[in-house]
C-alpha cells in the first residue's frame, strides 16, 4: 500500500511529499465543517451528504497530531455506516432511496479505515463492493447488448466492455468507472466478490477503448465522433489513477504526458488538486498547488471537495491512507 | 415550490410578448438595453429572489459555448435595480466538474467582483425530491436544488446555439442544468436516457422560467452546442413567455419552431409557439434574422431547418 506518489510504479520517481503549509488549513477547514450528525455537507453548514463526507474523511486521514481527529472520523465512520442502503449501495444523500456513484468513494473509505475501525467498515465494505460488482450500466443490460450487436452503433468500446455509471438505468461514464476501478483495487482482495476480477476487466477495457487520440479522456460522451472528443483534465485525471497499475501501456503513458502538458493552463483549484494527485500517482508531481495557505474567498470557498482534494495533494504522501487512490498493493 | 398555473391548452392562453433587442457587442451598455426592457414588462421582483441560470456548460476558450458573463452580470444589476431583495447566479454544468474552473475561464469574478458570493454552484446544491408535473417522459420525478426551489423568480439566460441532438438549445433546454450532478452526475445522462425533447417539457412543466434573456449578441451554429462556429447574430431577445422566446429565437435562426420536437410540445402546454400569438417588442424577426447551419444530422437527431 501507499500514497499516490510512491516509487511503486515501474519507472517512477519518487518525490518528496513532506506535508505542506496549505494542508493545515484546510485539515482545520475540514474539521470545523463536520457537522453534528458526523457528516460533511459539500458546504460548510450545509446537509451532510455521502461524497463530501467521503473525501473529507480520507483527507483528514492524511493529517498527523491533531488530537480532534480520533473523534471526528469515528463520529464521520459512523454516519457514513449508517446511511449504507439495505442493498449494499450508498446514495448521494440521506433520503435518496436508490445508491449511486457515491458507493464506489464510500467503499474507498471503509477500505482506508478497515483496519482502525472495522466495526464500521468490515461490513459496509463487503456489501458496498458486492453492490458495485452486481451493478451494471445500462448499455449492459442484456437487451442493450442485443441491440447493439443487431443495429449500427457509434459506440467506441468493444462488445461487452462498460463500467459503471453515475445513476441507475444509464450509461457508463469515466468518472465514475474510475471510481469503482479505484474501489476494487483498493479493498483487500480476500473481500471481494468472486466476480470483481471480470467486472474490473470490462471496466479498464471501457476506459482504454474511450480514451481520446488526442491523448487523455473526455467524459466518455458514447455517441460522439472521434474528431468531436476532446479529452479534458478532470477525467483523465482520474481514469489514470484508476490505471495506475498499468503505467507501462504507452497510451497510459500518452495520457500523462497529455495531462502533464496541459496541467499549467489547468483552470480552477479543484482541476489543479486532481491533477497533482495523479501525476503523483506517476512519479511526476510538478508542483500546481501554492504553497502558501489559501486566501479562503468568495465566502464558502474552497468548497469541502475542493478542500479535501487540497489537502490530499499536498498531504504527507508516506502514509497508507490514500490507498484508496493508488489500490492496494499488499 | 413555485406554483405553475401555464400548464393549459394553446387555445385558452392570452398572446405573450417578446422583445428583440439589437445589441452588436458586450461592450455596450447592456445594463441600460436589459433593464429598459424589463421595464416593459414590469416583472414583479420587488423584495424577491431571483435566479439567473445562464448556460455555463464548460470551459470556453472561444466565447461562443457559454453565456456571456458581461450579460449575466448586467442582468444581475438591472434586477437589483427593479427592487429585487437578491438576485442569484445559479447554474450546474453538464460538463465540467470543476464550477471554479469555468468561473474562472470565463472571468466571472471580474464581472461580479462586489459579489461573488451570488454564484451558486447547483451540481452540489442541497436537494429536494419533487414530482414532475408532465409525464411526457419515464422520469416521473427529479431531484432538484432547494436554491431553486426556494427562488421567487426564475430567468433563464440561454446562448443562441444550435444542437446535434435538439435542433437548437435555448431557454427551456437551458432549464437541464438545474438537474444536480451531485445526484445524477456529469452530464445528466438521465435526461437523454429519458429522451431529451421529453425531458425537457416534464422538466420546464415543473419548473417554468419566469422570463427568458437570450445572449444572441454572438451565438453558435452548426455542430453544437459545444463543436459549432461562433456566429455573431447581434441581438438579445427577452419574454416572460420562453416558448414565445425560443420559438422568436428559432425564427431569427432560420428554424420553423414547429418543426423543434420540445418545442412543439411546448407549444401545446407550456407557452405560444404560434407567430399570430406573440407580439414583438424593438424590432421585427425579419430585421434581424441571421440563418444559422444546422446541426449536421444524427441518428436520432432532428431535421428543423425552414429551409
Amino acid at each position: 500500500m501507499g500514497m499516490p506518489g510512491s516509487s511503486s510504479i515501474e519507472g517512477s520517481t519518487a518525490v518528496g511529499y513532506a506535508p505542506r503549509p496549505l494542508q493545515q488549513p484546510l485539515i482545520s477547514l475540514l474539521l470545523e465543517a463536520q457537522n453534528p450528525d458526523g457528516g460533511w455537507g459539500y458546504r460548510v453548514r450545509a446537509s451532510s451528504a455521502v461524497e463530501p463526507s467521503a473525501w473529507a474523511m480520507l483527507a483528514l486521514s492524511t493529517a498527523f497530531d491533531r488530537p480532534e481527529l480520533s473523534q471526528a472520523l469515528d463520529s464521520g465512520l459512523r454516519w457514513l455506516s449508517a446511511t449504507q442502503l439495505p442493498d449494499g449501495s450508498w446514495p448521494s444523500f440521506v433520503g435518496q432511496c436508490y445508491g449511486v456513484w457515491t458507493t464506489s468513494v464510500a467503499c474507498g473509505v471503509c477500505s482506508v479505515f478497515l483496519v482502525q475501525s472495522p466495526q464500521y467498515c468490515e461490513v459496509s465494505l463487503v456489501r458496498g463492493l458486492d453492490w458495485l460488482c452486481r451493478s451494471v450500466p445500462g448499455e449492459g443490460s442484456w437487451q442493450s447488448r442485443i441491440r447493439f450487436r443487431l443495429m449500427p452503433s457509434n459506440r467506441l468500446c468493444a462488445p461487452g466492455a462498460y463500467g459503471w455509471s453515475w445513476t441507475r438505468n444509464t450509461s457508463s461514464w469515466v468518472e465514475p468507472t474510475a471510481y469503482a476501478l479505484l474501489a476494487l483495487r483498493s479493498a483487500p482482495p480476500a473481500l471481494l466478490p468472486g466476480r470483481a476480477q471480470a467486472r474490473i476487466e470490462r471496466a479498464e477495457r471501457f476506459l482504454f477503448d474511450t480514451r481520446c487520440h488526442r491523448g487523455g479522456w473526455d467524459l466518455g460522451d458514447p455517441p460522439s465522433p472521434e474528431a468531436d472528443r476532446m479529452p479534458q483534465a478532470w477525467p483523465t485525471a482520474w481514469a489514470l489513477m484508476a490505471l495506475s497499475h498499468h503505467a507501462e501501456r504507452a497510451d497510459v503513458q500518452e495520457a500523462v504526458a497529455w495531462l502533464e502538458s496541459q496541467a499549467a493552463q489547468n483552470k480552477g483549484l479543484a482541476t489543479r488538486a486532481a491533477t497533482e494527485l495523479c501525476l503523483q500517482a506517476y512519479g511526476r508531481a510538478n508542483g500546481l498547488l501554492p504553497d502558501a495557505p489559501l486566501a479562503f474567498e468568495p465566502p464558502g470557498f474552497p468548497d469541502i471537495l475542493t478542500a479535501s482534494w487540497t489537502a490530499l495533494a499536498v498531504g504527507s504522501a508516506r502514509q497508507n491512507h490514500s490507498v484508496f487512490l493508488e489500490g492496494n498493493r499488499a | 415550490m413555485k406554483s405553475l398555473d401555464t400548464l393549459q391548452p394553446a387555445y385558452l392562453r392570452p398572446p405573450s410578448r417578446t422583445a428583440i433587442r439589437r445589441v452588436e457587442q458586450y461592450g455596450l451598455d447592456l445594463e441600460s438595453v436589459i433593464y429598459e426592457t424589463l421595464g416593459e414588462f414590469e416583472p414583479p421582483v420587488r423584495e424577491k429572489t431571483v435566479l439567473l441560470k445562464p448556460n455555463f456548460v464548460g470551459l470556453d476558450s472561444g466565447g461562443a459555448t457559454n453565456t456571456s458573463p458581461a450579460l449575466v452580470a448586467a442582468t444581475r444589476e438591472a434586477f437589483l435595480r427593479l427592487g429585487a431583495r437578491s438576485v442569484i447566479v445559479a447554474e450546474g454544468s453538464a460538463l465540467e466538474r470543476d464550477s471554479t474552473a469555468i468561473a474562472e475561464s470565463l472571468h466571472l469574478w471580474d464581472f461580479m467582483a462586489r459579489s461573488r458570493e451570488a454564484f451558486v454552484d447547483l451540481n452540489t446544491d442541497e436537494v429536494c425530491r419533487v414530482a414532475l408535473r408532465s409525464k411526457s417522459s419515464s422520469l416521473r420525478e427529479l431531484y432538484l436544488p432547494r436554491t431553486v426551489l426556494r427562488s421567487d423568480f426564475i430567468v433563464s439566460m440561454p446562448k443562441l446555439k444550435t444542437h446535434r441532438w435538439a435542433g437548437l438549445t435555448l431557454s427551456l433546454k437551458n432549464m437541464f442544468g438545474i438537474v444536480p450532478g451531485n445526484c445524477y452526475g456529469w452530464p445528466k445522462n438521465v435526461l437523454h436516457w429519458a429522451g431529451i425533447s421529453r425531458a425537457i417539457l416534464d422538466l420546464n412543466s415543473t419548473i417554468r422560467p419566469d422570463f427568458a434573456i437570450v445572449d444572441g449578441v454572438v451565438g453558435m451554429d452548426g455542430d453544437g452546442p459545444l463543436h459549432g462556429k461562433a456566429k455573431p447574430c447581434g441581438v438579445v431577445v427577452m419574454g416572460d413567455d420562453p416558448v414565445a422566446v425560443d420559438a422568436t429565437c428559432a425564427r431569427i435562426a432560420g428554424f420553423a419552431p414547429e418543426r423543434l420536437d420540445y418545442l412543439a410540445h411546448a407549444g401545446r402546454l407550456l407557452g405560444n409557439l404560434r407567430e399570430e400569438n406573440i407580439r414583438q417588442i424593438g424590432e421585427t424577426v425579419e430585421s434581424v434574422q441571421t440563418p444559422f447551419a444546422p446541426p449536421p444530422r444524427r441518428n436520432g437527431s432532428q431535421a428543423c431547418h425552414l429551409a
